[in-house]
Parts: structure tokens; C-alpha cells; sequence
């Protein structure tokens, strides 16, 4: 008999909104694989609206597309089936918001309509648009979509072990070595967080190499749930790719 | 790295920083981290030692992967088990001990593991490549080589019984399970593993989510604790079987259906489908295949054994035993899985299967999982305390009821026990629960004291208790901490998803909340009077009018305005209201429950009140909301009886059953059980369910009605339904055609009469007809007695009012079917056949099986009727054979099918489908 914290160290690993459990599902529509595929897009709609706004829809537009694309894309078997390959939940939701944005008359439909339809809060979609798009941008849609899904990645996994430290009672400690781990700071030196927090250099060391691989495991897990098979998570973090070549292109 | 600069570049990586994040970081930097943690920098497919090369297979529970192992330097297959299909991390460490174990089995004949390891929190076995394919893909070989067959089950059966010296049993053999090397030779995979892999799938689903049971043994569907060295045999005896015959020994198109059938059925002698086999070989193959794990062989050995007899021509030592001997003996010997009913084995099934298997692991006393909450008494001063109870008690009992591991008793069936004392041994067998929840919440001022007290009852012992001291305005938000403090008491499982769902709160406004509670409090009951309904709707609405938002107030309004239109409003106006208010519920919330169930109940009996039911997309939305609400009664009711509507009737019966189970003090539970049984020809469990029903609702007339009228059904025995009394106040008004109908079977006409003439209204409405004139029950009676001038003036002065009845609710199949009765009695035959068709076509089976059933029933008499017993006789068959189709028994008494009595073809067919229990 598994007790009650067991299932709780367990849940960050085996969360049950997994693209693989929507994959297992098949053909068949099983409600909780459509909860799960639910879940995802909850989680995923920032990258699509992203990739929106820089395909050149304006605010509104955007905002009524994406709403009402995932509320299709929930609703629609067929729009389901036709963009679902045994791939990456990223690919699914390109494919599918493709199919979709090719199909004028569902677009329109979809704009049409789109008002009526919430999935997502209205306040978030704002807060997004404000916050989290660029004013100018160069890169391409599909380039920003990449850069936000990274970004909503890490930014969950971030927040997964922030509760990790506050449940622990080391919010302070989170917000000393956080900096750290992106790697080192010009500006504040190992020494003067040891000296804050009152430990050796040595243990102040060690405690960082454990944060970052805390985080590192964090992101994979995090990735583990919008691919099709472990082995796919590598290939996933390859998205590291689309900063460097966007950067590349800006330098030029 | 660099905090956010306005440059677009970060000084560390040169990443774009054009996306930022809340918390100022370089994506770029943050993945390096990532990337430079763990694994040592080889791209893509690596998984630690191993160099990913090709996928081989793909299945429900993992992936397989022909893989290059680097030290020492091998091929090797890697399978990964996804993380979705292990229960928790206990279980992935469990899992990883028992393919540990398997990694010390050294046979020539098992397919040896190389090691277990775990990669991003999934875990792998490596293990050897077999060159060759799965025994999957050569059944077909086998046929015509009964011989290679049986040497090939001999390899295979010492493999195991090797494995078996070890203490290791299989588990899941299976044909995909026996891989061949490129020389051919045989190896057995995955020993022990499947009792790690999450089973808590919906049996009803493919094949393709839960694997195949073909090869299941019985025992190990029902009791998977129990599960010996036998069910290992069972299981290379159906391997044998399907080499030999060229199908598995049980075949279902669900693995439920399998299931079950395994469990009632016998497999047909393979010899029937192939003629090479020797009635040897058949022998050895039906002995593995015995229900009764004790006679099967003994062990692996002993059948590989006799296998290598067989192979050397030598005697074999099983014996052959006659299939019905078989049968009989095995039902002799479990008179409670044989003899209760095959939805109670598929219940069974359902329970042992479904239960995660981690939980065998536990060896210490049973765990209490049943628990009645009985109501929370009120202490003090009444005022809101009464109120604060009460909608307490509801909200612990419904978010309880999220936990899928626990047993929750529905709130109907513990209001009774509202400040009485009961004996909690007796309640815990009446409710079969074995914990009680008992609680009193005392209002001071604007503060709640709450007690709680969990009470095991075979000894009365204190399990837990607790007393909270808050704001009343806080009561509410109590409650979730509440349940899940009861949940932890009894160590139950709670998934991350239930406690995120009973955590989340239905509303900030207390104030709203509170009229909640009230309209839900008028609403819950089971028989609701209209009075109250129409209370509780206005309720809701103040609620919703405080707080737009409260999805769960509108999802409950939505149900209750359905309902109300299916009752109470023919017109349907309400139905818009309801589908408006179940969207805006779904779309505030879109994975309540409650608001699945709102629009399932919406698009089942809303939909279905005005002739459009779309059963198939309330499926789905039941469905949805089961997975929130698990423990709920009335959503396995509903869910039930949209599946008997697709045919689906085991199912439908298990999902009856275990809403009964959940809610059993409410009568109406236990006549639906009853319902489905009948449906199923399963009169004796129907006459329990029958029983219990009545007991619980003694008054009820069309309980005794139904009591009374089964042996009818069963025996054609009348003599209880000539006991009946007479129905009484309203059920006399509600029930009066039925009363007529029972006085005119016993051929009581100057009785029946009476009752139509004493009757003050014009029509009466009767089972499913709205109105009947009073001249059809007339025309009835005489025709019956045989006075035909006068029948014919009934039926005559019926008939414009039928016809308008008929004018006015064209899609009404009832009336069709009513007016093609009086057009067949007023010998207008090809008018009879043209209506009685029009109902059908309004009502088809493949429409709704349960009602449709009825109509081509119906139908069926209508030729009986015109004199064109050869039509009806025709459809006769089918009507004896479907589920909820007529009865044989009570064919034999009716005086309808006079005219055939005689017919060797009639008599025939109703021998043939003689009801059997």
C-alpha cells in the first residue's frame, strides 16, 4: 500500500497530462486522453500565439484564433486525427493550427465565432500580449513559436523547483543560487553568497552543481511530457538551436 | 548571462532575447544548463550506455529498440516502459526489482536480461536481440503441424517451469511474448513485468489500450492476488490452442467481453475447427484450459511432460473429461461466480483488474476503503448551523467521492440516518461499508466548531478525529482539507488529479455558495417534487447572479432544467436554458464533472425528450465526467443506461450494479439492477435485485407490479401476480392502465371493466403512451370476450381519437404503434402494417437497442394480430434472442400467441431459447 507522500513525490515525474498517454489512446477518443491532450494545451497555447502574432494577425484577431483553435482542435476529431503522427506535441499543434489556418472557411468560422469560445482566461491572453510578445521581432513564426515553447518550458520547470525550495522552507536559498543557474555570474561571486548565507565556498559549490541538475532534471521531465517516447527528449532540447541561429541572423 | 539589458542579446550565450522570461533569464543559457547536466553531450539517441539504432515495436506500455551497447560491445533490444503506464515511483522501483529477479533466470530457453536501469525517470531492461520474429507473427505456421506445435509449447512449458523453480511466475504469456532467434530457436520475454503496468483502463476499451486477454487465465481476471503457477499453464494451454485451431480459445470483441467469457465459458473442442489435431493433443490442450486452476495440470513440468509424450508417440497420462462435466464441476465448485450472474463476475473482473497492481505489495491487515458519511449533526443554535451541516456534509461527501480508491455511500442513501443512532454493525452491512464518518458542526456567533470522527465499524474503534474552530465564511474552503485528511486516515490512494480537483473552489462568495448548498439540498434528493425543483432552480440563479463565474451552480442548474423538461414540460422550452447553461459551465471550467455530466444529461435526456437523444456524444461526456467524479452513483447509472441503448449490456448491467453498490439504501438503484438483468434473461439475479428493491420501498406498487409479474417471465407462473393487490391514491391514478392490463392477462374482464369505467378521466395514460382513449381499453376488453359487435364499436369510436392523437405528435412511436393495434383489431391490415412500420422507423434498434427493442416487439405482435403468423413467427426468433426482447415463458401463457401454440416451429424455437437459470 503506497502511502499518501509517496504519490506525491511521484506526481511532478508521472503527471498524468502526458502527450504519450494521448498517443496510447490511438484512434480511439478515450476521455483521458482528451483530458490529457486538454491539460497540454492549456499548458502549450502561448507558443501558438506567438507564432500567430508573427505571422502578422493583428491583436484581436490573434487572440480569437487562438481561442477558438484549441477549441476545435479539442472538439474536432478529424482535425485531430489528420495533424496526429506518432511525433512531438509541438509538431501536432503546428500541423494541426496549419491545417486550420489553410482551411479559410474555418478560419473565418473560427474568427466568427471566436469570441463566444474561452479556453483561455482573457486576462492571461492580454497579460501575454503585453509581457511576453516582442514590440519587433525577427524572427520568423515558426522561429517564435520554438522560442516561447522553450521559454513556457522553462519557465514551469523554474517554478517547480521554486515550490520545491518554499515547501522546504528555502525561499531565501532559491533566491540566492537561482541566478546560478545559467551559469556564472560576472557580477556576484560564489564567495559573496557563501558569506550570506553563512556556509563554506565548498558547500556553497556543491549545492549549486545540485540545483542545476535539480533544474536540468526538472526541464527534461517537463519535456518528457510533449513527446512521444523517452529517447525524443534529447532531440527536443535541441531547441536550444533556434536563440543561437536567430542570434546569428540579428548579428548580421 | 545577463539580467534583462535593453539590448536584444545576452552577454553570455549571444542568445536573442526577444522572448523574455517573468524571471529575467536567457532561455539560451538556462537549456546550456540543461544540456551540460547528465547526459555527457552525445545528441539524440543515447540512453546511457546504449546507442539507440532502430525502433522494433511499439505498444501500449512501451517501446522496444534494437540498441548498440558500447561495454561490452553488443547488440542488445532496450525496452522503455513510459512513465504514463507505471502508477507511481513506487512502482518503478518495484518494477525494477522484479526484472531484476527475471535478470537471474539463466535458461536456454528465456530470452536472458542483460540490466535494468531507468533513464529520465522511465524505466529499461536491456536485454538479448532476438534475431528472429514473435511467435505473433507465425501462428499461422503452426496450423497444419500440430507436432511442431506441440514441441514448441514443450520448450516453452520447461522455460517456465524452470522459472517457476525460481519462484517467478509470467504472468502475461502470450504468443507476442515467445521470440525466435535467426536460428529459430524459441525464447520466453518479460517474465513478471505485466503486474507492474498500470491497469486501471476502462475495460470496455480496444484492445489496442489494454493489451489481449486471450490468453488470460480465469482466476487471474478475478482474483489477481490469488494468481498460482496455474494460471501460467492455463495460459500455454490457450497458446497451444490458438496454434492449433487458429483463434484464441476465448474471443470478445472488449476485453471484458473476454474476461467474462473466460470466466462462464467453455472453449469449443479445437478438433471442430481442425481435423488434423489428435484427440491426444486435444486432450492436453483442454486439461491446461480447465476453469478450476486445480485441474490443470499441476505444473509446467508435468504438461511439458506429457507434451514430450505426445511428440514421442508415447500414451499421454490427462485424461479427456466431457465438456458439460467440466462446466458442471467448475460451477459446483465456485457456486458464487458461477451462479450469481456474469455481470457480477464482470464487476469482479472489473475490481481486480482495475486495481493498480502496486497495491498486492501490501501484506498487512485490509485496508478500509467503503466509508458512509453519515449527516453531521447540529449543535446549539440552529440558525445557519443547520445549513453549515448540511452543505458540509454534501461537500465532503462529493469530494470523496473523487477518490477513485475509496467507496463512497451517495448521499441518498445515508440521509436517512439523519439524527438517528444506528447500530454501525448493522449499518455497515446494510451499506457495505466498513468505516462510518460521523460529525456536528456548532455555530458561536460567526465562528463554526466542527467535529469530526471516523469509526471503524466491526469494533467501533476511533480511527481518527479532529476538531477546526473558523470563520463561517471559511467553512466551505475547509472542506477540501477535511476530505482529504479522511482520505489519508484511511490511506487511501488519492491521485494528483483527484486532489487537484477537490482542492479547486467552486466560487470565492460565500454568500453565493451558501445558496448553493440550499438548492442543491432540494435538488439531490432522488424523487424530487416539482415544488422543490422549481425552489432550487431560483436558488441557483441567486447564486449565479452573485458570482457569473460559479460553473458549478450552473452545471447543476443546467441538469435540473433538464430534468425538469423531460418531467414536467413537454413543450421543452427549458431545454435551451439547459444547454446554454451546461456551455457557459464548460467553458468557465471545461474539465468540471459536473458540467460534462450537465451536458451528457443535456444531449441524453434533453435531447432524447424531444426525439433527437445522441447517445453517443452523451457517452462521451459521462464519460468524461466519471473520470472526476469515480465515486458517484448516479454517473455509473446514467452512463449505464446509454450503454444498454448501443447494446453494450454487460457493461450497462456491471455499471447498474456498482451504482447500486454505491447507493444502496435508494429502491430505484436496485429496480434498475433488476431492469438489467430481465434485459439479460438473468431472472434469478433480477429476482434478487427485485427483492431488495421492494424491501427498501414496500409501498411502491409498480415495484410489487414488477415482483410479481417476473415469475410470469421466468416460469410462465401466474400465481403471484394473482395476489396483487389493488394500486392505491396516486399510484392508482399513475398506474391504472397497468391495472387494467394485469386484470385483462388474468382474463378478469368484468374487473378490468370496472376499473376503465370508474376511471374520471377521457384517456388514460399508460406505460409509455401519454393517453389512450378510454374506448381502446374497451374495445380491448370485449374483444377478449369475444363479443365482437361490440369491440368493433369501441374500437370504432377510438379510432378519430387515436388518429389525432397520432396527427398531433407525429414522431411519437408509442402512438403509431397504439393506432396500428386498432387499425390490426378493426381488420384494416395493410393500415396496422404501414403504422406499426412507422414506429420502427421512428424508433429502430440500432437507434436506442433498449426502447427500439420494444418497438419491433411490438411489431412483431402487430403480425400476430393481421393473422400472418408466418410474418410474425419470422421475427419471432429475434425477438426471443435479443436482450430486453420477449420472454420465452411467458409466450407459452399468453393468449396472443394461441394461434401457434400448436406450430412444431413455434415450439421449436421457444425450446431453444428455454431460460436457464
Amino acid at each position: 500500500m503506497l502511502d499518501v507522500a509517496e504519490w506525491e513525490e511521484a506526481d511532478e515525474r508521472f503527471e498524468e497530462t502526458a502527450w504519450s498517454v494521448v498517443l496510447a489512446a490511438g484512434a480511439e477518443t478515450d476521455a483521458r486522453a482528451q483530458a490529457a491532450l486538454a491539460e497540454l494545451c492549456r499548458i502549450y497555447w502561448r507558443p501558438i500565439y506567438a507564432y500567430l502574432r508573427r505571422k502578422g494577425y493583428a491583436v484581436h484577431d490573434a487572440q480569437d484564433l487562438t481561442q477558438s483553435f484549441f477549441h476545435h482542435l479539442l472538439e474536432d476529431e478529424t482535425l485531430r486525427r489528420a495533424a496526429r503522427d506518432k511525433g512531438r506535441f509541438r509538431s501536432f499543434l503546428l500541423g494541426s493550427l496549419k491545417l486550420c489556418l489553410a482551411d479559410e472557411h474555418a478560419r473565418q468560422h473560427a474568427l466568427k465565432r471566436g469570441g463566444g469560445v474561452q479556453f483561455i482566461l482573457v486576462d492571461e491572453l492580454i497579460t501575454e500580449e503585453l509581457h511576453f510578445q516582442p514590440r519587433t521581432s525577427e524572427l520568423s513564426p515558426a522561429e517564435a513559436l520554438d522560442a516561447r515553447w522553450a521559454g513556457v518550458i522553462l519557465e514551469r520547470a523554474l517554478e517547480k523547483l521554486r515550490t520545491e525550495f518554499d515547501a522546504e522552507g528555502k525561499s531565501e536559498t532559491f533566491e540566492l543560487l537561482s541566478p546560478f543557474l545559467a551559469g556564472e555570474k560576472p557580477n556576484t561571486s560564489y564567495q559573496d553568497v557563501a558569506q550570506t548565507i553563512g556556509l563554506s565556498l565548498g558547500s556553497v559549490k556543491t549545492q549549486i552543481h545540485r540545483l542545476r541538475r535539480r533544474f536540468a532534471t526538472l526541464v527534461r521531465s517537463e519535456v518528457m511530457q510533449t513527446v512521444a517516447a523517452p529517447h525524443e527528449v534529447e532531440n527536443e532540447l535541441q531547441l536550444r538551436d533556434v536563440f543561437a541561429r536567430v542570434a546569428q541572423q540579428s548579428a548580421r | 548571462m545577463e539580467l534583462l539589458a535593453p539590448r536584444k542579446l545576452c552577454d553570455t550565450c549571444g542568445s536573442t532575447l526577444e522572448f523574455e522570461m517573468p524571471t529575467g533569464f536567457c532561455p539560451g543559457c538556462l537549456l546550456d544548463t540543461v544540456l551540460e547536466s547528465e547526459t555527457q553531450g552525445a545528441p539524440g539517441s543515447r540512453i546511457n550506455d546504449y546507442e539507440l539504432l532502430t525502433e522494433v515495436a511499439r505498444g501500449g506500455m512501451g517501446i522496444v529498440y534494437r540498441a548498440r551497447q558500447r561495454m561490452p560491445s553488443r547488440i542488445v533490444a532496450l525496452k522503455m516502459i513510459l512513465p504514463a503506464h507505471l502508477s507511481s515511483l513506487g512502482a518503478v522501483r518495484r518494477f525494477r526489482a522484479e526484472a531484476e529477479a527475471a535478470a537471474s533466470l539463466d535458461h536456454e530457453a528465456i530470452l536472458p536480461i542483460y540490466a535494468v536501469g531507468e533513464h529520465d525517470g522511465a524505466p529499461f531492461y536491456s536485454m538479448k536481440f532476438a534475431e528472429g520474429d514473435a511467435l505473433s507473427a507465425r501462428i499461422d505456421h503452426y496450423r497444419d503441424k500440430p507436432r511442431e506445435a506441440a514441441a514448441l509449447i514443450a520448450k516453452v512449458s520447461r522455460a517456465i517451469a524452470f522459472a517457476h523453480e525460481h519462484g517467478i511466475l509470467h504472468r502475461d504469456l502470450k504468443p507476442a511474448n515467445v521470440l525466435f532467434d535467426a536460428v529459430g530457436k524459441p525464447y520466453v520475454s518479460d517474465f513478471g513485468l505485466a503486474k507492474w503496468l498500470r491497469r486501471e483502463c476502462d475495460l470496455t476499451q480496444t484492445f489496442a489500450v489494454l493489451g489481449t486477454p486471450f490468453y488470460m487465465a480465469p482466476e487471474q481476471a478475478t482474483d489477481s492476488r490469488g494468481v498460482t503457477a496455474a494460471a501460467d499453464v492455463y495460459s500455454l494451454g490457450a497458446i497451444l490452442y490458438h496454434l492449433l485451431a487458429g483463434r484464441p480459445p476465448i474471443w470478445g470483441e472488449t476485453p471484458m467481453e473476454v474476461l467474462h467469457r473466460a470466466a462462464t465459458e467453455q472453449p469449443k473442442s479445437p478438433r471442430l475447427t481442425n481435423a488434423r489435431i489428435s484427440r491426444d493433443l486435444e486432450t492436453i490442450c483442454l486439461k491446461c484450459l480447465e476453469k478450476e486452476p486445480g485441474a490443470r495440470y499441476v505444473s509446467a513440468a508435468a504438461l511439458a511432460d506429457d507434451l514430450e509424450r505426445f511428440c514421442a508417440g508415447h500414451t499421454i497420462q490427462a485424461r479427456p473429461a466431457g465438456l458439460t462435466s467440466r462446466a458442471w464441476r467448475w460451477s459446483r465448485r465456485n457456486p458464487v461466480v458461477a451462479g450469481l450472474s456474469a455481470t457480477t463476475v464482470a464487476l469482479l473482473v472489473v475490481l481486480a483488474v482495475i486495481l493498480p497492481a502496486p497495491r498486492e505489495a501490501g501484506k498487512s491487515a485490509p485496508a478500509i476503503k467503503a466509508v458512509a458519511a453519515l449527516p453531521f449533526d447540529t449543535l446549539g443554535a440552529k440558525e445557519n448551523g443547520e445549513l453549515l451541516a448540511t452543505g458540509l456534509h454534501n461537500d465532503i461527501l462529493v469530494s470523496l467521492s473523487k477518490i477513485a480508491d475509496l467507496k463512497i455511500i451517495a448521499r441518498n442513501s445515508v440521509m436517512q440516518y439523519r439524527g438517528a443512532q444506528p447500530d454501525l454493525r448493522e449499518l455497515g452491512k446494510a451499506l457495505g461499508v466498513d468505516a462510518v464518518l460521523e460529525g456536528s458542526v456548532r455555530q458561536i456567533g460567526a465562528r463554526a466548531r466542527i467535529n469530526l470522527r471516523l469509526i471503524k465499524v466491526a469494533d467501533g474503534a476511533e480511527l481518527w478525529a479532529d476538531n477546526f474552530d473558523r470563520e463561517i465564511t471559511d467553512v466551505f474552503a475547509l472542506q477540501s482539507d477535511l476530505a482529504l485528511q479522511v482520505a489519508s486516515a484511511l490511506k487511501a490512494t488519492v491521485l494528483p488529479m483527484e486532489s487537484a480537483g477537490i482542492r479547486r473552489q467552486p466560487t470565492r462568495d460565500a454568500h453565493a455558495y451558501l445558496l448553493y448548498v440550499q438548492a442543491n439540498d432540494l435538488f439531490a434528493g432522488y424523487n424530487k417534487m416539482r415544488p422543490d425543483l422549481e425552489r432550487a432552480a431560483q436558488l441557483f440563479e441567486q447564486a449565479i447572479s452573485r458570482d457569473p463565474k460559479f460553473a458549478l451552480a450552473l452545471a447543476q442548474l443546467s441538469q435540473l432544467e433538464t430534468i425538469f423538461a423531460d418531467m414536467y414540460d413537454p413543450a421543452a422550452a427549458l431545454l435551451e436554458k439547459a444547454k446554454v447553461h451546461a456551455e457557459e459551465a464548460l467553458s468557465l471550467q471545461p474539465d468540471l464533472p459536473e458540467a460534462h455530466m450537465a451536458m451528457g444529461r443535456y444531449l441524453w435526456q434533453g435531447r432524447g425528450h424531444i426525439g433527437e437523444m445522441d447517445l453517443a456524444g452523451a457517452l462521451r461526456e459521462f464519460q468524461i465526467a466519471e473520470r472526476g467524479l469515480p465515486g458517484n452513483a448516479e454517473i455509473h447509472s446514467v452512463i449505464a443506461r446509454v450503454q444498454r441503448g448501443q447494446r453494450k449490456w454487460i457493461e450497462s448491467l456491471a455499471g447498474l450494479e456498482k451504482a447500486a453498490a454505491l447507493d444502496p439504501n435508494t429502491a430505484d438503484r436496485w429496480h434498475r439492477v433488476f431492469y438489467g438483468n430481465l434485459a439479460l434473461r438473468r431472472y434469478a439475479a433480477a429476482a434478487q435485485a427485485m427483492d431488495r428493491a421492494v424491501a427498501l420501498s414496500p409501498n411502491s406498487w409498480l415495484f410489487e407490479l414488477h415482483r410479481v409479474w417476473l415469475p410470469i417471465w421466468w416460469k410462465g407462473d401466474i400465481s403471484a401476480l394473482e395476489q396483487l393487490r389493488a394500486p392505491l391514491g396516486a399510484d392508482r391514478e399513475r398506474y391504472t392502465a397497468d391495472w387494467i392490463g394485469v386484470q385483462m392477462f388474468l382474463r378478469r374482464y368484468d374487473e378490468a371493466e370496472k376499473i376503465v369505467r370508474e376511471d374520471p378521466r377521457d384517456a388514460i395514460p399508460g406505460n409509455r403512451l401519454h393517453g389512450a382513449p378510454k374506448s381502446l381499453f374497451l374495445g380491448d376488453i370485449y374483444f377478449w370476450k369475444k363479443d365482437e359487435a361490440k369491440a368493433r364499436q369501441y374500437y370504432e369510436s377510438a379510432l378519430p381519437l387515436m388518429e389525432r392523437v397520432v396527427e398531433e405528435a407525429p414522431l411519437e412511436p408509442d402512438s403509431h404503434m397504439a393506432l396500428a393495434h386498432l387499425y390490426a383489431r378493426l381488420h384494416r391490415k395493410d393500415d396496422a402494417i404501414r403504422e406499426g412500420n412507422r414506429a420502427c422507423q421512428l424508433l429502430p434498434e440500432s437507434k436506442d437497442a433498449w426502447l427500439g427493442v420494444w418497438t419491433a416487439d411490438a411489431m412483431t405482435e402487430i403480425y400476430m394480430k393481421v393473422g400472418e403468423p408466418e410474418l410474425a413467427l419470422a421475427r419471432l426468433e429475434h425477438s426471443v434472442s435479443v436482450p430486453a426482447g420477449l420472454h420465452v415463458a411467458a409466450l407459452r401463457v399468453s393468449p396472443l400467441w394461441e394461434p401457434l401454440r400448436n406450430d412444431p416451429r413455434f415450439q421449436r424455437l421457444l425450446a431453444a431459447y428455454e431460460p436457464r437459470d
